[in-house]
């Protein structure tokens, strides 16, 4: 049941150019099987041109529409599996670029939980978590801020640790690492560091993140508060004036809330959050809103 | 049983993980190595060739080279020698990537300095526009603004101060006929592979000379950058064992004096009034008064003044200015014409369908802010031709000077038509043109890119014969990517094509007189 709260949390990242994967710690109990259908927007009319926060007047407000596929499968009391298909667009409220469509990235997640016992007035648990993102169309990946993915493919690790009482309340800490490959772009030459590489080929850094999300969850109702920050771990800055590059340092802060409903069957959720501080990126004012549907609730769990 | 099930499971997540990571481990991208020039031919002629700007080489002093029983000549050579025992791993690196050939790594350093400086200006709160200070080049906005036409500019002077420099170094080269430093002492290693070939002067040190006092002038924010090249440069090929000190410094000086000759024509070849806004509201008149229903209007926002209006008056390189009116692309359809609609028809279909491939072909010759510009590109396969081919660094030299003056002819041929002609472009005349590049602040009529693709193509083909029909195809694509990229109508690339054609045919003409066999 709870483990609806997965699969929409997948989306808390404020940037549809993201990885999408599992942030938190609700769980699917064996044979249990969730779908999610999920509307997304995230829009942004100032960023930050390295660390300098600005506006441009020829782009507007920049907004990415998603719309999302879920499915996540408790294969045991243990494993959950998680895929999600994202068909996304972009557009500019001003100015004469070409907006993008498409299908994104499919992503796949195993979740594994560690540790589930009895705490001080409550349960502790841990999971980790492994998954992997791979482009499945061919969109342009060399089109920032317009561009609906970077064609990285990505392999992540994350830990996620859930103290949650008796009386409801909980906090749940994460902590996880992302590999993202190198990608091939259409020019075979650009600027990186100052530097000209004659190449197709670029390197997109790899990407750290953390945060943490405090509320009350009890039997159908979740809700939450929380902090998400990611942050490319190497990477340069946009130049003055220039457009964003693929392999820009990308870092951001967001916090938001969420609640979420789930009933025997049907159930859903809503989320929104705001970038509060950033690198090279949208200062992202970010939706969600899904309806989720449980196969055999019969064994929820806690 | 159980618990077996969950460590098999446990297992697959890990061998999930694992093969994901050792999957996309990043790497570091670099340029790759280049195997270093031995040219096919040592052009003994080339003293012989013409130059662009000097005149009679026989007239240039330099002074005679060291006597070969001279002590100073038997203490240079000792230095060599000290110097290559001493070789640490990163000069003999060094040594490596400068052989790749003078010029090309010349060029590969103009090239990334264009890009760096290609920043479109920023506004300022009242919507006004930043813009680069020339006596104060290194405020911000840094100085220069390497849009398309600097950067051809610049390409030019650079390449014609090492021509003409190199034409010089050849003359006394095959007249002192003092061969490489290894020939007068078999303790000088030959660490650089080369040619039986004169050393005095050292055409690497001309080819630094000529260079940096160009780039120094074009890129002012960059003098101790350029200098600090043109010392590796110089210092790494000491190792070679061709030369000698006083090779290097003759040549050196040489490099630097035929470029301070380029310069003083740079001062007043028009480039300083390129920039003057007053000369619009008359062409726009003029356009008017010949039947232009529609004068381009900046699409910047905020509103920005067209770029470099006055830069279709500078002095021309391979034809007399006078003649630009003769090759000026014929007046535009007018606007509401059956090919006018024609064409904005096309630009719509690409906005509600732009195939991969058309987009592909938008993005690989986008060319734009951060990159080396379309005569940036140009130059890049000018330059590769040139060392596939294995060509001498005077030969190569030859292929980038009439190259660059071409594209240099090419953008002060465009520009003219562009400012005669004040045509808009296809977005301000239906917003529902979107681009897939960016949309440059200047008129359309004609694009640019196409007469710079014309021009080269044209000159190369006659450089290159063999390439000529995938030359003319690159012309093409590239005339076409502004198409599909929204931003040009089909006849502002064709016509701007044909006129590029045009300008590259007098680039020929001086290539045929020359003196050098093709």
């Amino acid at each position: 049941m709870k483990g609806l709260l997965t699969i929409f949390l997948i989306i808390l990242n404020v940037m549809a150019l993201k990885g999408q994967t599992p942030v938190d710690a609700l769980y699917m109990n064996n044979k249990q099987i969730c779908i999610a259908g999920i509307y997304q927007n995230n829009s942004w009319n100032q960023y930050w041109e390295g660390i300098e926060k600005r506006d441009n007047q020829n782009l507007g407000s920049v907004t990415h529409q998603s719309a999302l596929l879920m499915g996540a499968i408790g294969l045991s009391s243990r494993l959950n599996l998680m895929v999600m298909v994202p068909y996304i667009t972009s557009k500019a409220s001003q100015g004469p670029f070409a907006g993008q469509k498409g299908l994104q990235d499919l992503s796949v997640w195993l979740k594994y939980k560690i540790l589930d016992h009895p705490a001080k007035g409550g349960n502790f648990k841990g999971f980790i978590l492994g998954g992997t993102s791979l482009p499945i169309s061919d969109y342009v990946p060399d089109y920032l801020p317009l561009c609906i993915g970077l064609q990285t493919r990505t392999a992540t690790v994350r830990s996620i640790f859930d103290y949650h009482l008796n009386n409801g309340l909980y906090l749940t800490l994460r902590a996880g690492f992302t590999n993202r490959s190198n990608i091939i772009i259409d020019r075979n030459a650009y600027q990186v560091n100052g530097r000209l590489l004659y190449t197709q080929e670029v390197a997109i850094p790899n990407v750290a993140d953390a945060g943490f999300m405090v509320g009350w969850r009890k039997k159908a109702w979740v809700t939450a508060l929380f902090l998400d920050h990611f942050k490319g771990i190497s990477g340069d800055d946009i130049r003055p004036n220039d457009m964003p590059f693929p392999t820009n340092k990308m870092i951001g802060s967001s916090i938001g809330t969420l609640l979420k409903y789930q009933g025997k069957h049907w159930g859903i959720t809503c989320s929104s959050s705001y970038m509060v501080q950033g690198r090279n990126i949208g200062k992202s004012r970010f939706f969600q809103i899904g309806g989720l549907y449980l196969f055999d609730s019969k064994k929820a769990v806690k | 049983m159980k618990k077996s099930v969950n460590n098999s499971k446990l297992l697959i997540l890990l061998a999930i993980i694992i093969s994901c990571f050792s999957e996309g481990c990043e790497k570091e991208i670099i340029n790759p190595k280049l195997e270093p020039l031995v040219a096919e031919r040592k052009d003994s002629d080339g003293g012989k060739w013409k130059t662009f700007l000097i005149g009679d080489v026989s007239n240039w002093q330099i002074p005679e080279p060291l006597e070969i029983i001279s002590p100073e000549f038997k203490k240079e050579l000792l230095e060599i020698i000290e110097i290559q025992n001493n070789a640490t791993a990163q000069r003999l690196d060094s040594l490596n990537w400068w052989s790749a050939g003078a010029i090309f790594r010349w060029h590969e350093i103009a090239r990334e300095l264009a890009a760096r400086y290609n920043l479109p200006p920023k506004n300022n709160p009242d919507g006004t526009y930043q813009v680069p200070d020339a006596t104060k080049p290194c405020n911000f906005p840094k100085f220069p603004s390497a849009s398309p036409p600097y950067t051809a500019r610049m390409f030019a002077y650079l390449s014609v101060a090492q021509y003409d420099a190199l034409v010089v170094g050849w003359h006394y080269k095959f007249k002192f006929q003092r061969m490489g430093a290894y020939s007068y002492e078999s303790k000088v290693k030959i660490l650089r592979p080369l040619t039986d070939f004169p050393a005095y002067p050292s055409e690497d040190a001309i080819i630094a000379g000529a260079s940096v006092e160009i780039l120094k002038a074009m890129f002012p924010c960059e003098l101790e950058y350029l200098e600090q090249k043109a010392s590796e440069h110089l210092n790494s090929v000491l190792l070679g064992g061709q030369y000698i000190r006083s090779d290097i410094q003759t040549g050196l000086l040489l490099g630097r004096q035929v470029a301070k000759i380029a310069l003083e024509k740079s001062k007043n070849d028009g480039m300083r009034n390129a920039g003057n806004q007053q000369l619009v509201p008359s062409l726009i008149e003029k356009a008017k008064s010949r039947g232009l229903k529609v004068a381009w209007v900046s699409q910047d926002n905020p509103s920005r003044p067209g770029m470099l209006p006055g830069f279709g008056l500078l002095e021309t390189w391979n034809f007399d200015k006078s003649r630009i009116p003769t090759i000026r692309p014929p007046e535009p359809p007018l606007i509401g014409s059956q090919i006018y609609l024609q064409d904005l028809e096309e630009l719509l279909g690409y906005s509600k369908k732009l195939t991969r491939e058309q987009h592909r072909i938008a993005n690989f010759w986008s060319d734009g802010p951060g990159s080396y510009t379309p005569p940036g590109h140009w130059n890049k396969i000018a330059a590769e031709f040139s060392r596939e081919k294995k060509l001498s660094e005077i030969r190569t030299a030859r292929v980038l000077a009439l190259t660059s003056t071409a594209v240099a002819d090419a953008g002060i041929t465009c520009w003219e038509a562009k400012y005669y002609y004040m045509y808009p472009r296809p977005f301000q005349m239906d917003a529902r043109i979107k681009t897939v590049v960016g949309l440059p602040n200047f008129p359309s009529y004609t694009s640019g890119h196409s007469t710079f693709s014309g021009a080269a193509a044209t000159v190369l083909a006659y450089l290159f014969p063999e390439k000529s029909t995938h030359l003319n195809d690159l012309a093409k694509q590239a005339s076409e990517s502004r198409i599909y990229g929204g931003i040009h109508f089909r006849f502002d690339c064709e016509e701007g094509l044909n006129a590029g054609i045009k300008v590259g045919k007098f680039a020929i003409e001086r290539g045929r007189l020359d003196g050098s066999p093709q």
